[in-house]
């Protein structure tokens, strides 16, 4: 019996005004053993009780993710699912000595490689659906936050997603590199040439539209 | 490496503040269908949905009702599919669905290529860490899920020579299939499973419609049928994450 016991809190990013610092990421702790365990045992399976915790803990986290991979609103439930049923399969295969969020990354961004090799899901669209965080106390600082948030959407959906997925985990989520190539399995080389296109390509956009929104 | 600049940076700062919540309802639907396809067991989905189990209980309802309730809270897709399936006497015209959790078992959960030479930057948590096991919550949902077998299928769609499509509406039968037999209707349940076998002789969910069938059979009462059939099931899938459902809602 897998009893869910986690918890939707989530720890806050470090405050930073450049990329955060790679050794504290968000999500970055590594999933505790059952117990004290022999060095060797970091290979050992997920437990059922483990499963279902990551599940409480980190459903939020697969559900944006897969978002801002540009899953369509109405497709990322089914999407989450899919995330989790591949965690399961393959929970034989996590090493506890890294970090649980760039790992469910990493199956998040196969899932939805996965969902956009399809033609019809090609498409894809900035600022559908709701946005479902908190924007502030204010009503201009909502607005701000909001056009804020389409714009950096808009900036995301520009980047390919070999690059978009780079570029979130490591300047919005703050994951290091080394585990962000090896959660996505690409050479540590080609993720920070693909880091480096994607910052190029993302403040090229973004400067791009923001004169255009803030136009009256 | 180039770092952002700062104004673009800036930009980032709300999305790297917090991870909003999914909306309502969707952790728990997920959770629903998680606990169908990884699952199977009869008495599953009654602690699966907070509010359900202790209505239920109270209620002294059976096990089919149950799932019906659980299912009715969660608002489960699943049994959407099946009341739009329900008077369909011809092909099943199905919501579209984008995924499948058989397309996702065929994205493999590759082991890292990559070296870790910063991994001990981050293992200093120590076991007792809290972060994996924070406190329990009062109404937590709970999930069965078979205690092995891991096995990777290998049976995606180009060993089957059938594309999405087909796999979105194979999931769709089964999982109106599902629903009918929460409802405790095991006739429209062990019809759509004929009726996916009709259709998909040789389909990826194959092991998941065996496993509804035999459920089915024995709530309604076939015990010897459903024997046959598992043991049929036992022979074809040794290896089947299903396999101790079967086995479980035999004894």
């Amino acid at each position: 019996m897998l009893r869910v016991v986690g918890s939707d809190k989530v720890t806050e990013a470090p405050a930073s005004t450049q990329s955060p610092p790679v050794d504290k990421a968000v999500g970055a702790t590594p999933l505790p053993g059952p117990g004290p365990r022999p060095a060797d045992a970091s290979r050992e399976p997920i437990s059922d009780d483990e499963f279902g915790a990551i599940y409480q803990a980190q459903f939020d986290y697969v559900f944006y993710s897969l978002r801002r991979l540009g899953a369509h609103d109405g497709d990322i439930e089914d999407l989450s699912h899919d995330v989790f049923v591949a965690l399961y399969r393959g929970r034989g295969d996590y090493d506890r000595a890294r970090p649980i969020r760039p790992w469910l990354f990493g199956i998040a961004f196969r899932v939805a490689s996965d969902y956009r090799r399809r033609a019809r899901h090609r498409s894809e669209v900035a600022g559908e659906g709701r946005e479902f965080a908190d924007l502030g106390p204010d009503a201009e600082g909502r607005l701000s936050a909001a056009e804020d948030r389409a714009l950096v959407r808009e900036g995301l959906l520009a980047l390919d997603l070999d690059r978009r997925a780079i570029f979130l985990m490591h300047d919005i989520d703050g994951h290091p590199m080394p585990e962000i190539a090896a959660a996505l399995a690409v050479p540590l080389n080609t993720a920070y040439s693909r880091l480096r296109l994607a910052r190029e390509q993302f403040a090229r956009v973004v400067r791009r539209k923001r004169p255009r929104r803030e136009a009256p | 490496m180039n770092e952002l600049p700062t104004d673009v940076d800036r930009l980032l700062h709300a999305e790297r503040g917090s991870v909003p919540p999914a909306p309502a309802g969707a952790r728990e639907r997920v959770l629903a269908r998680l606990s169908s396809t990884l699952g199977g067991s009869a008495s599953l989905p009654l602690p699966l949905l907070p509010a359900a189990a202790p209505v239920a209980a109270a209620a002294g309802l059976s096990s089919a009702a149950k799932w019906g309730l659980a299912l009715l809270l969660g608002g489960g897709l699943p049994l959407v599919s099946y009341l739009a399936l329900r008077p369909a006497p011809a092909p099943v015209t199905l919501a579209p669905s984008a995924t499948s959790a058989p397309a996702a078992a065929a994205v493999a959960v590759r082991a890292p290529l990559a070296p870790a030479p910063a991994a001990t930057a981050l293992v200093a948590a120590p076991a007792t860490s809290a972060s994996m096991a924070p406190p329990a919550a009062p109404a937590a949902p709970v999930l069965i899920v078979p205690p092995r077998d891991r096995r990777v299928r290998n049976d995606g769609p180009a060993a089957s020579g059938q594309g999405d499509d087909s796999l979105a509406a194979e999931r769709g039968l089964l999982e109106a299939a599902r629903a009918a037999l929460a409802l405790g209707n095991t006739t429209e349940a062990l019809a759509l499973c004929r009726r996916h076998q009709h259709r998909f002789a040789a389909g990826q969910l194959t092991e998941e419609r065996e496993s509804i069938a035999v459920r089915a059979l024995v709530s309604a009462g076939q015990t010897a049928a459903a024997q046959t059939r598992a043991d049929d099931f036992r022979r074809r899938f040794p290896r089947s994450m299903f396999l101790p459902a079967v086995d479980a809602v035999l004894q």
